[in-house]
């Protein structure tokens, strides 16, 4: 049996391999126009989870295959109503995302069953293999992501000198996507379904106003949502039972607003 | 350098280019011109191969590379880029760099960018982003530049300045454009050859040639200007 501080100092390093992975991709997503993913594949992966936890019971790996599985359905739909239905990418996020959290809630409703945790979190109850998960995850998208610098950001600000500099904003959008849906599992644990723009956007806004570079702002995200983590964490020892994710939500909410405030109130004064 | 016959291309079961021929030499400025919805930027989707086409050739010279300024470029507001981090982004190539493209200092100085290098794109005014875009279009590794509407929103300073540089790039540095414009100031000044697209080549000669053939072209200014001048 753990103590007290060795569980959470085990809590704190999720939230140390959540930020290094969610915060730079939330950076891209921003820019892509695409905020709203993390929140839409966490919705769709309800429908993963609930199938997976009818077969297989509440196992966390049986859990995250369905969410995996739920979130590559949902990108692949996405892909399909952008390039073929031509729709804008928030049309398409809507529709795909929408359609598989009503499934998911059809079949919660059939068989009256309980996930309340992945709904909004519950980091405190994440298990060995989670955060196994969070560590190999987060080096692989890490590594990913040095590797596909310019090609991301290329697909991101300009994808038609993307394409004129010889690079695939296919192959760009499709590793960002995977990666995100892959996250989403790790996600899931801290904050739930609904509240995973506090890891994906909160921290890459709360960097904007300060960054002067694309690295900086990465970096600049990276240290919001470590902080933002901390705060989060330490504040729901006090509460335990409202669950991590709303904590970990208006932490990063929190240090949003400071952010944009600070930087308001030194350009109202430098320009007076 | 550059040969298209009789090339069709169509989208969406709308013919967008009929029958185009043209052709262009290596060191020279080649002007395209005409109506809006004439088929100019799809020539140059086409040119790029980001499109298959229904009917006809397009033969480069073997080893040639081709860079592109595209007409819409909407600036990312709020992104945390300096104006040499954006400009460097012409050189994220996935080939080699054995072809080089301007210098990036010479880029910032012949385009009056100097002073801005480290100013965020978001704090430039609408010339110097364009400005900023030519200069990372002109920083590409490539030997033929396709520019669409590089003279759009420059004063007439700036306009000759470009001008100026991208004779001195094609006669001295062995580069290619072929350009996009409505600007008759610049074309008269500056290009060797103009062809006038509507669907089909209308048109082609020197600037004058092609002006005196379709003046329906001209909007009634330039048309006195031509005749001023």
């Amino acid at each position: 049996m753990m103590s007290y501080t060795e569980t959470y100092f085990r809590v704190l390093e999720m939230g140390f391999w959540l930020s290094l992975f969610a915060a730079p991709l939330g950076c891209f997503l921003c820019f892509r126009r695409l905020s709203f993913a993390g929140d839409a594949l966490g919705h769709a992966t309800l429908a993963g989870v609930s199938v997976a936890y009818l077969f297989f019971g509440a196992s966390f790996v049986a859990l995250s295959v369905g969410a995996v599985c739920a979130a590559f359905l949902a990108t692949f739909f996405l892909y399909v109503c952008e390039k073929a239905f031509k729709l804008p990418s928030d049309i398409a996020l809507t529709v795909s995302y929408s359609s598989m959290f009503a499934f998911g809630l059809f079949l919660l409703s059939q068989r009256r069953l309980h996930l309340d945790h992945f709904l909004v979190g519950d980091i405190w109850g994440a298990s060995a293999e989670a955060l196994w998960f969070m560590r190999i995850w987060g080096l692989i998208v890490l590594g990913l992501i040095a590797f596909c610098w310019r090609p991301l950001w290329l697909s991101v600000i300009d994808p038609k000198l993307a394409r004129s500099l010889g690079h695939s904003r296919w192959i760009a959008d499709s590793v960002l996507l995977v990666m995100v849906s892959i996250s989403v599992v790790g996600m899931l644990q801290a904050v739930g379904m609904v509240l995973m723009a506090s890891y994906l956007v909160f921290p890459a806004a709360t960097s904007l106003p300060w960054a002067r570079s694309l690295s900086q702002m990465m970096m600049g995200a990276i240290i919001s949502a470590l902080v933002s983590s901390l705060i989060g964490v330490t504040v729901s020892i006090q509460y335990a039972g409202i669950g991590s994710g709303p904590l970990l939500a208006l932490s990063a909410a929190g240090l949003f607003l400071i952010s944009h405030l600070t930087r308001w109130i030194l350009r109202r004064n430098q320009v007076s | 350098m550059l040969k298209i016959q009789s090339l069709n291309f169509a989208r969406g079961g709308t013919r967008i280019l009929e029958g185009v021929s043209l052709e262009i030499s290596r060191q020279s400025i080649t002007g395209l011109t005409g109506p809006n919805g004439g088929g100019k930027t799809s020539l140059f989707e086409v040119m790029m191969g980001w499109h298959s086409v229904n009917h006809g050739a397009l033969q480069i010279s073997p080893g040639t590379k081709l860079a592109l300024l595209p007409q819409v470029n909407p600036r990312p507001e709020s992104l945390p880029l300096s104006v040499e981090d954006f400009v460097s982004m012409g050189l994220w190539t996935s080939g080699d760099l054995k072809v080089r493209g301007l210098d990036i200092s010479e880029a910032f100085e012949r385009l009056s960018l100097t002073s801005f290098r480290k100013r965020l794109i978001s704090e430039l005014s609408g010339g110097e982003w364009k400005r900023a875009n030519l200069a990372r279009a002109l920083v590409q590794p490539a030997d033929l530049y396709l520019l669409d509407e590089p003279f759009n929103y420059l004063d007439l300073e700036s306009e000759e300045k470009i001008g100026h540089l991208l004779q001195d790039l094609a006669r001295n540095h062995g580069k290619t454009f072929f350009i996009i414009s409505h600007d008759w100031h610049a074309m008269n000044h500056f290009f060797d050859h103009l062809y006038l697209l509507n669907k089909k080549i209308l048109a082609a000669g020197t600037v004058r040639d092609v002006s005196a053939v379709h003046l329906n072209w001209l909007d009634p200014k330039h048309h006195e200007w031509m005749h001023q001048s």
